[in-house]
């Protein structure tokens, strides 16, 4: 036992090791694969400091063959246990690329929990945009896409266990966060102001590239992270994850919006706090409204009557009124989380169009994403080979949605 | 009357601890692979096999107070055959130690090691199970006990951990599309299986109490249920891609959103389970050595220890890196082996001459 727990379980120091926290994946039009890695950089001081990166990129056939160009043009071993963002580019997704996620799935390099996300761009310029949100961006998606994690409302999060999984069972479907970049002129505190200590802190991956030539592979331009950093203190980047891409049999179906992925997460996750804006009506005037939801109990019940598929949608809420533009009388004030009878109706009302919408758009796109191939086979499973290969085309559906008062 | 060298706690707490420790590595992924959602069909098939084993030492137990399985066999047939048998049997378990040796270093050198290690850092083991061996049921027993702590808070831990990410509707539907590959799972599975067998040899060696048996056959269903729902729920979280995860205990119960916003604790699980996986491959090799002794009458077990451990340690180093191809071979050549020591030469006790009934 002694002998055993006194080795230094293969450790490489930590000199010589890239930290990767994000890998983004683009397609390059040669066909090529153009990785950009973004690296932690731990900072050598005893006073507390902000985070600090390095972005790399090279090109190559495979994925670990672009890696390994970076480790051989840096030195660095690259770390992939942190890993917990992976950005797929948008040129990527196009084609068929679930062999690379399968690779990232089997490969004891990478963490199965790890975040697959796409972008509405490439990877790489995702990743390298500046955000005032934190000084390093892959963080800054990860504080947008965890924050939901078992709260559960606005973004539906995909790990790698989660995408191949569902890619593979009898729906075929994955999904994955669609992030778009805002541009914003919001700054980060302190970019402007000095502080003592690291000079790293005031240029995004500026005083790494002063030390360390970023790693290129062919074609790929080293410059990139500086002109970033230079031009990054006017115009930064803040990150939308409200929409969702959807795939089925490993090709994009469709997109869902921020209405349809929240209603999604409101039918197939559990809900602790999440917030729809609706209109009431009061004496000829619309007031805005916003309804907290602070529990859901979505039932889906497949069943099969003369050889067609019925599908029955039972989605209760339990909701409290969070806010609302109208100024009410003291007793009304005072019950101030009960939502009105005619609020509870128009959030029954607006849930059920978002449900129908959603079935359309599986019916319409041949996206399995309700997994109702998977209730019928669990369920159904005497009706399953009879129905597997239509099932979206002959179905029908019934939505109840019903909403009531936390108290 | 021979000295008993176990009690009946000992042998309950290698039944709850130590007997599922080897179930756990690789068999989760093997069966998936085999049965997808069905797997619990196959450890059904042989839970139930290792029950009727277990009732068959209860009625060894109860008619010979305090005779060993060799002395039971050479009394109802001839001390020569007691041997062949028990050379038989030392084979048998020194088979049955290779592919937990095999998995056990698969497993500690992916979960806590970077890269392959250079230096053989997982070889030491083999002092530990050749000590183990030398020493016998008193120290097996006693690893036994220490070890129940142990591992029950591992195995513990890491259902703790796994089970809130599971989704336990992908084992359904339960009985609909059968699967034909459930037997033959059942079959290939004997060289993680077939605990009843211990029990065999431990016969005559510890003394039966009036509820002794009760507590035995309780530990066994304790463990027998534990390592059914470990299964369940590794395929409840990983559902289609179950076959891909060869080293289940590494990768159950990463996905927490305890361990996503704190860090891997899950490691003190590991760490607790590879401590306590010493002794669960030691548990064969102790029987192995024991039936080389008894079928030799050696005094001391020094040889036929070393013999087995060095055995062991060349096939680990060999084919530690061809753990398929050493699993391929188990299932198409070994599996009748196992078949005839695990289930048909202990219906032996109940053939033969008959013996004259010893009284309490």
């Amino acid at each position: 036992m002694l002998a055993y727990f006194t080795n230094d379980f293969q450790l490489i120091n930590i000199e010589k090791t890239a930290i990767i926290v994000a890998l983004g994946i683009d397609k390059e039009q040669s066909g090529k694969l153009e990785v950009t890695a973004q690296i932690a950089l731990p900072q050598a001081t005893n006073q507390s400091t902000s985070n600090s990166d390095a972005i790399l990129h090279a090109t190559g056939d495979t994925l670990y063959g672009a890696l390994e160009k970076i480790s051989l043009e840096t030195g660095w071993y690259p770390k992939l246990t942190f890993c917990n963002l992976i950005l797929l580019g948008s040129d990527l997704v196009k084609d068929d690329f679930m062999p690379i996620v399968d690779y990232i799935l089997t490969s004891n390099r990478f963490q199965n929990s790890a975040i697959i996300a796409t972008c509405e761009e490439s990877a790489k310029k995702t990743l390298m945009s500046a955000t005032p949100l934190d000084y390093i961006s892959s963080f800054a998606l990860q504080k947008i896409l965890l924050r939901n994690l078992d709260r559960s409302s606005s973004v539906l999060v995909s790990d790698v266990r989660e995408f191949t999984a569902f890619s593979r069972s009898h729906s075929q479907f994955c999904y994955a966060p669609l992030i778009s970049s805002v541009k914003t002129k919001d700054k980060q505190k302190g970019s402007s102001d000095q502080q003592s200590g690291s000079s790293s802190q005031s240029q995004k991956g500026g005083s790494r590239s002063d030390i360390l030539p970023t790693a290129s592979g062919e074609g790929s331009g080293s410059t990139d992270s500086q002109s970033q950093s230079s031009s990054g203190g006017n115009e930064q980047t803040v990150f939308d994850a409200s929409k969702t891409l959807m795939f089925s049999n490993g090709k994009i179906a469709c997109t869902l919006n921020k209405e349809l992925t929240h209603c999604f997460n409101l039918l197939t996750k559990k809900v602790r706090e999440s917030f729809i804006p609706i209109k009431i009506e009061r004496e000829g005037k619309e007031i805005n409204a916003l309804i907290s939801i602070v529990s859901n109990k979505p039932k889906l019940k497949l069943t099969v009557k003369n050889g067609m598929p019925n599908l029955q949608i039972n989605l209760t809420l339990v909701c409290e009124k969070e806010e609302t533009y109208l100024r009410e009388d003291t007793t009304e004030l005072a019950k101030a989380n009960k939502v009105s009878n005619e609020g509870l109706k128009e959030l029954e009302k607006v849930i059920s169009e978002h449900i129908a919408q959603l079935i359309d758009l599986s019916v319409n796109s041949n996206c399995d994403f309700l997994q109702l191939k998977e209730l019928l086979y669990r369920y159904n499973s005497k009706h399953y080979f009879e129905l597997k290969d239509n099932l979206l085309s002959r179905l029908n559906y019934e939505i109840k949605v019903t909403c009531k008062n936390y108290r | 009357m021979n000295k008993p060298k176990l009690n009946g706690f000992q042998v309950c707490a290698l039944f709850i601890a130590i007997c599922p420790l080897i179930k756990l590595i690789t068999a989760p992924a093997v069966f998936a692979g085999y049965c997808g959602e069905k797997l619990w069909q196959p450890l059904l098939i042989n839970f139930s096999a290792d029950l009727l084993l277990l009732f068959l030492c209860m009625h060894l137990s109860k008619k010979y107070q305090n005779l060993t399985f060799f002395e039971i066999l050479t009394k109802r047939y001839s001390l020569t055959f007691a041997k062949i048998i028990f050379l038989l049997y030392a084979l048998f378990f020194t088979a049955k130690a290779v592919i937990p040796l095999i998995e056990q270093k698969e497993f500690i050198e992916n979960a806590f090691y970077e890269t392959l290690p250079q230096a053989p850092v997982f070889y030491p083991i083999f002092i530990v199970i050749f000590f183990i061996a030398i020493k016998g049921y008193t120290t097996l027993g006693r690893t036994g006990q220490i070890g129940l702590f142990i591992s029950s808070a591992g195995i513990f831990l890491i259902l703790f951990l796994s089970i809130p990410t599971a989704d336990f509707k992908k084992v359904l539907p339960l009985f609909a599309f059968s699967n034909k590959n459930t037997p033959i799972c059942a079959l290939n599975a004997l060289s993680w299986f077939n605990d009843g067998i211990y029990l065999l040899f431990f016969t005559g060696y510890f003394k039966r109490k009036k509820s002794t048996f009760k507590y035995i056959f309780l530990s066994y269903a304790i463990m027998a249920v534990t390592i059914i729902l470990y299964f369940v729920t590794f395929y409840s979280i990983f559902s289609y891609i179950a076959p891909t995860q060869e080293l289940a205990l590494n990768s159950m119960s990463i996905f927490g959103v305890t361990l996503v916003n704190v860090g891997r604790f899950d490691y003190v699980a590991l760490f607790l389970l590879a401590m306590t996986g010493a002794i669960a491959c030691a548990l064969p090799v102790v029987i192995a050595t024991n039936c080389i002794s008894e079928a030799f009458s050696l005094k001391s077990k020094i040889i036929p220890a070393s013999a087995i451990t060095l055995f062991l340690l060349v096939i680990t180093i060999l084919f530690s890196a061809k753990y398929e191809e050493v699993l391929s071979f188990s299932t198409k050549y070994l599996t009748p082996f196992y078949l005839l020591c695990g289930y048909i030469l202990p219906l032996l006790t109940l053939g033969g001459k008959k013996i004259e009934q010893q009284k309490s």
